[in-house]
């Protein structure tokens, strides 16, 4: 069986797969970005769009805006969620199970389910301002800060969330399921008090799972296009749609640029996923792999 | 005192999950609900409600999300089972790099992949076409189905086939008749994520479809924007129908298949 046509054979499909739709994009647009577009009549390869992206503030501000919402939604959810998949473990009963039930259940939806939710909840003639008047606590709905499409970006940190803690919950808990129960009995019977056996024995057993999570949830944050658009500020411009603004200008000029952009964005998300590896592999659990 | 912080930790919990849904069940089933109103005013008829869930561009949206989900159910599939068993049965150079390799799509950012598909999928001559909306579906779904896939076949091992085999059944009989059914875990969460992906997908389908395939996801979105928010959330109401009932009814049955199969054992050691 374990032969070797038969591995080359078994590895056709996914290797034609990301020859036609993966790897031809980033070289195509390796190509672009470098300066050749014949298209236009562009022949010759430089770096020029690079240095103009590097030195283009109004990107690099956006990407710094980006990043720091992205970490931080990222970071938040993983917090969140580890602790409650850690409560909704601590017992095996009724309740737990349900509650595990209903993490599943924004895992399943699209963002623009609660982004709908959260309009109708949260904008200034919204359910909460609309409560909060009606038991004077403020006088008009403007008073109401500003929570969606605001330049701090709530809306859409409130959005990730979301969805996000319960895919961390989702992520942690079936790892915790996996454990052998009798680690944490050791460690309590040898002396050690709760905290310990979570430090000690349980979070190196998760940890490469919730580093794993970390990644996928950041680079989604960091790289998706819906909630921005409809949450976003337009004083506050976040990557994604200043992508996409750039790319349905349909200036065919602007390309280039773009695809320089593009190319450095996934450089980015590329190395900072390699660091968090890194990170996860010289933390203690890191080396066996954890249970992932 | 443990006990009651807990509980009332479960209570927030449950609140936050549901309260968003609740919300749009109201939103659907409202007619009039507008500032300062805390409930509805007026609610639509039954008759009005059903005839918005039955209408042709729900319908057609219904359908259009459901043939783009199977299309990438079956691609992905076709894709991920071979490369699952590839990195699970075979030793080979670069293995590990072909682990890492299967998450990129997922960790590129979105927006930057799609804007250079985009590019290749017009090259192809596929804008627009049913068979370049399931590639890009697939590319964002095969991460998960390998994943859980190849998790799967580890645990079920080598030795079935193998045994399959010295007994003398062909390869194609081996991987029908052992390898397949013993992987239905796996098959089970490759599909149901597969759905969920390709369902919850807005910008590449309405990039690499250019408005052809108007799926439930992206018909929601310029009710949204424009402040429509009852005829979003009856979209919103058809796409928890078709993903959240089925899913649940799959995870009950084998959840009650799984407990006779245990009922069996229990009465076969009697």
């Amino acid at each position: 069986m374990r032969t070797k046509p038969r591995l080359v054979l078994l590895l056709l499909p996914f290797s034609l797969f990301m020859a036609l739709f993966f790897f031809s994009a980033i070289l195509k647009s390796l190509w672009t970005s470098l300066g050749y577009y014949p298209l236009i009549g562009l022949h010759r390869l430089s770096l020029t769009y690079y240095t103009a992206a590097l030195q283009d503030t109004a990107f690099l501000r956006t990407f710094m805006r980006t990043f720091t919402l992205a970490f931080s939604s990222t970071f938040l959810a993983c917090l969140i969620g580890l602790g409650l998949a850690f409560l909704f473990s601590q017992q095996h009963n009724r309740w737990t199970r349900l509650m595990f039930k209903l993490s599943q259940l924004p895992v399943m939806l699209p963002h623009i389910f609660v982004v709908l939710a959260l309009l109708q909840l949260l904008s200034q003639t919204g359910l909460i301002p609309r409560l909060l008047q009606r038991l004077g606590l403020i006088d008009q709905s403007a008073q109401f800060p500003l929570l969606v499409n605001d330049p701090g970006q709530i809306g859409i940190l409130l959005t990730y969330l979301w969805k996000e803690v319960p895919f961390v919950i989702v992520t942690v808990t079936l790892v915790l399921r996996q454990i052998d129960l009798r680690y944490q009995k050791v460690a309590l019977n040898l002396g050690a008090n709760r905290w310990q056996t979570f430090w000690h024995i349980l979070l190196p057993l998760v940890q490469p799972a919730l580093f794993n999570a970390f990644i996928i949830i950041f680079s989604f944050t960091f790289g998706s296009y819906e909630v921005p658009y409809l949450l976003g500020n337009q004083q506050a411009e976040l990557l994604p749609v200043y992508i996409y603004n750039l790319y349905v200008q349909h200036d065919l000029t602007q390309i280039p640029l773009l695809m320089s952009l593009n190319l450095l964005l996934s450089v980015f998300t590329i190395a900072f996923a390699g660091l968090l590896l890194q990170v996860s592999r010289w933390l203690p659990g890191g080396r066996t792999g954890g249970l992932r | 005192m443990r006990k009651i912080i807990n509980s009332f930790i479960y209570v927030i919990w449950a609140l936050i999950v549901l309260v968003p849904l609740a919300l749009i069940v109201l939103l659907a089933l409202s007619q009039r609900w507008a500032y300062p109103a805390l409930w509805p005013t007026q609610f639509s008829s039954m008759a009005t409600v059903l005839s918005l869930l039955t209408s042709t561009e729900v319908l057609s949206s219904l359908g259009a999300s459901v043939a783009l989900a199977v299309g990438t159910i079956g691609l992905t599939l076709l894709i991920a089972y071979p490369t699952a068993m590839a990195l699970t049965y075979y030793q080979f150079p670069g293995k590990k790099w072909l682990n890492l390799l299967i998450y990129l799509p997922l960790i590129i950012p979105g927006i930057a992949l799609l804007t250079n598909i985009d590019f290749v999928i017009i090259k192809l001559n596929l804008n627009g076409r049913y068979f370049g909306i399931i590639a890009v579906h697939s590319l964002f779904c095969l991460p998960y189905a390998i994943k859980l896939l190849s998790d799967n076949l580890k645990l079920v091992g080598p030795q079935y086939a193998a045994v399959s085999q010295n007994l003398g059944a062909s390869h194609w009989q081996t991987f029908w008749q052992i390898t397949v059914p013993l992987s239905k875990n796996g098959l089970q969460g490759a599909v149901m994520m597969t759905y969920i992906v390709s369902m919850t997908q807005y910008l590449a389908t309405l990039l690499i479809g250019e408005g052809n395939y108007l799926t439930l996801s992206v018909r929601m979105f310029p009710f949204t924007q424009a402040g429509k928010y009852q005829l979003a959330a009856i979209y919103a109401i058809v796409f928890m129908l078709v993903t959240l009932v089925p899913l649940f009814l799959i995870d009950s049955w084998l959840a009650w298949q799984e407990r006779s199969r245990e009922a069996h054992v229990s009465i076969d050691r009697d």
